[in-house]
């Protein structure tokens, strides 16, 4: 099966500042895969590039074989790691804002989802908990049958509890020839449910493997490996 | 896709241009019941300050709202586009120029109401304030305005009244849509600031502003001059110059060709932007 991503000869800058230098990087089907780093090493930078949202300083992104646009748009699933949706719309409104643009976008299943979690409908969002808000998010972002799903620091800022039904719902919601590209800070929360990791320092990719390679390899779990590669 | 954005956009923006329509409408009914139970003064030398002042403050309030609805279209661009909502709206399966094209068509079509509305307005002040404020023996009414409207409109806009309501309602769409269109570009640049860039959208729209009048006025120049130094000064009005008419015909037709070209310019330059050069912080 062809590669979902391919990332060759990737730059961005902003003035000076090499976000991302020279980056190759490929996504294949069917894989979670965790883009790890410290702060400031490109994660949101190389998320933001992948969903068109920022302009490549050099080199090309290839998303099923097209640039970032509008066919991309239709096979990525996005979640910003910030509150982007209207606040003064209800949820409701947000369902069906999702349901008219994105002809991938399952209905039933997120209302099955926001039913199971007892979100109100009618509730405005800006009337929502920081919490639930991201809930809403995630419910609407993973009731797409997108091919990649982006989701940019999914836990971050939720208690232990929600942080445990974010991660059901993105491995319970995504077919097997999509993948995921996950980025957080909590590795040790996301582990579990990682196929392959992406380490990346200064704008360049340090390592590409697969979790079990890594336990394998250096007999350490990813969490620790990670604190090993990139202690201050 | 457009039909969609087109749908969504106006169902999130429709409430506050629509309260701003409906207070001038109030404010100007209102305005017009105080006006038709004050009295002019005694003599032609006196003023009736109360009418002077609810006039004051009823333009005031109009211009206020008129400035108002400009900003809620630049905030509305910006905040939708540019901040936390443009990471919902550029990952839309739409193109730029969807995008622009949807925000566009609604916020003129508000831009227009209102200026129709502010039109109204001055109509309303013409017809029930000036008749109160001073003693005149002239008595404006709609009628009056029309017919004196359709007697002098050739020398005072060198066209006929009928050409001359026709012209500005065309005037009025295409200056709405490049008025948005100037707001859209000067956001759109002032993203490429990489610090401070509300003020630098602040400071590309007085920039661009400054830019039109100044080009518009030196291509007008030589024209304008040219009419005034060719023609003599016969008066064919009450106080009407000869070269009045032909004076104001050429200033609105030069200002509808800036328009225009101001509009195309800032559209490209916004789609541009928008699709080569983005880069949500």
């Amino acid at each position: 099966m062809s590669d979902l991503v391919t990332i060759s000869g990737l730059s961005k800058a902003y003035g000076h500042f090499m976000a991302l230098n020279n980056l190759n990087l490929t996504i294949p089907r069917g894989r979670i895969i965790g883009l790890l780093g410290p702060n400031g090493s490109g994660k949101t930078t190389l998320i933001k590039l992948l969903n068109g949202l920022l302009t490549p300083s050099s080199g090309q992104i290839l998303i099923d074989g097209n640039a970032p646009g509008v066919e991309t748009k239709r096979k990525i699933s996005y979640l910003p790691e910030r509150t982007y949706l209207t606040s003064s719309r209800t949820v409701l409104d947000l369902v069906e804002y999702f349901e008219d643009f994105y002809d991938n976008f399952n209905k039933d299943k997120a209302m099955s989802m926001l039913e199971s979690l007892q979100i109100n409908l009618n509730s405005r969002l800006k009337t929502l908990s920081k919490g639930t808000k991201e809930k809403v998010q995630l419910v609407l972002v993973m009731s797409r049958e997108a091919d990649l799903y982006i989701l940019d620091e999914p836990i971050a800022g939720v208690d232990p509890a929600a942080r445990d039904f974010i991660l059901k719902t993105i491995i319970g919601n995504y077919n097997e020839n999509a993948s995921i590209l996950l980025s957080t800070h909590l590795i040790s929360d996301i582990e579990a449910v990682l196929d392959d990791v992406i380490f990346i320092r200064d704008g360049q990719i340090l390592l590409c493997a697969s979790v079990e390679s890594i336990r394998e390899t250096y007999g350490k779990s990813v969490d620790s490996y990670f604190r090993e590669v990139f202690a201050c | 896709m457009l039909t969609k954005l087109l749908k969504h956009e106006w169902k999130e923006t429709w409430r506050i241009p629509a309260l701003c329509c409906a207070i001038v409408i109030l404010m100007t009914l209102t305005a017009v019941i105080c006006f038709t139970r004050m009295s002019p003064p005694d003599n032609k030398a006196d003023l009736n300050a109360g009418a002077f002042v609810l006039m004051m403050f009823y333009v005031m309030t109009i211009s206020c709202i008129s400035f108002v609805i400009t900003l809620y279209v630049a905030v509305r661009f910006y905040k939708n586009l540019y901040t936390d909502e443009g990471y919902l709206m550029h990952t839309l399966p739409v193109t730029p120029r969807q995008l622009l094209l949807s925000k566009l068509l609604v916020s003129s079509l508000w831009l227009f109401v209102v200026s129709l509305l502010v039109l109204w307005a001055v109509f309303m002040i013409l017809i029930f304030a000036l008749p109160v404020m001073v003693l005149d023996d002239i008595n404006l009414s709609f009628s009056f305005l029309m017919n004196y409207g359709a007697e002098y409109s050739n020398a005072l806009f060198g066209m006929s009244l009928p050409v001359f309501i026709v012209f500005f309602f065309f005037y009025f769409i295409i200056s709405s849509i490049s008025n948005a269109l100037i707001i859209y570009g000067s956001i759109s640049l002032g993203q490429m600031f990489s610090k401070h860039k509300v003020m630098g959208s602040v400071l590309c729209y007085i920039g661009v502003t400054i830019l039109i009048q100044t080009v518009t006025s030196l291509a007008m120049t030589p024209y304008l001059t040219k009419i005034v130094i060719t023609n003599h000064s016969v008066s064919i009005g009450p106080g009407v110059p000869e070269f009045m008419g032909s004076f104001m015909r050429n200033t609105f037709i030069f200002s509808l060709f800036g328009a225009i070209v101001t509009g195309v310019a800032c559209y490209i330059l916004s789609e541009y932007l928008m699709k080569k050069q983005l880069n949500l912080d």
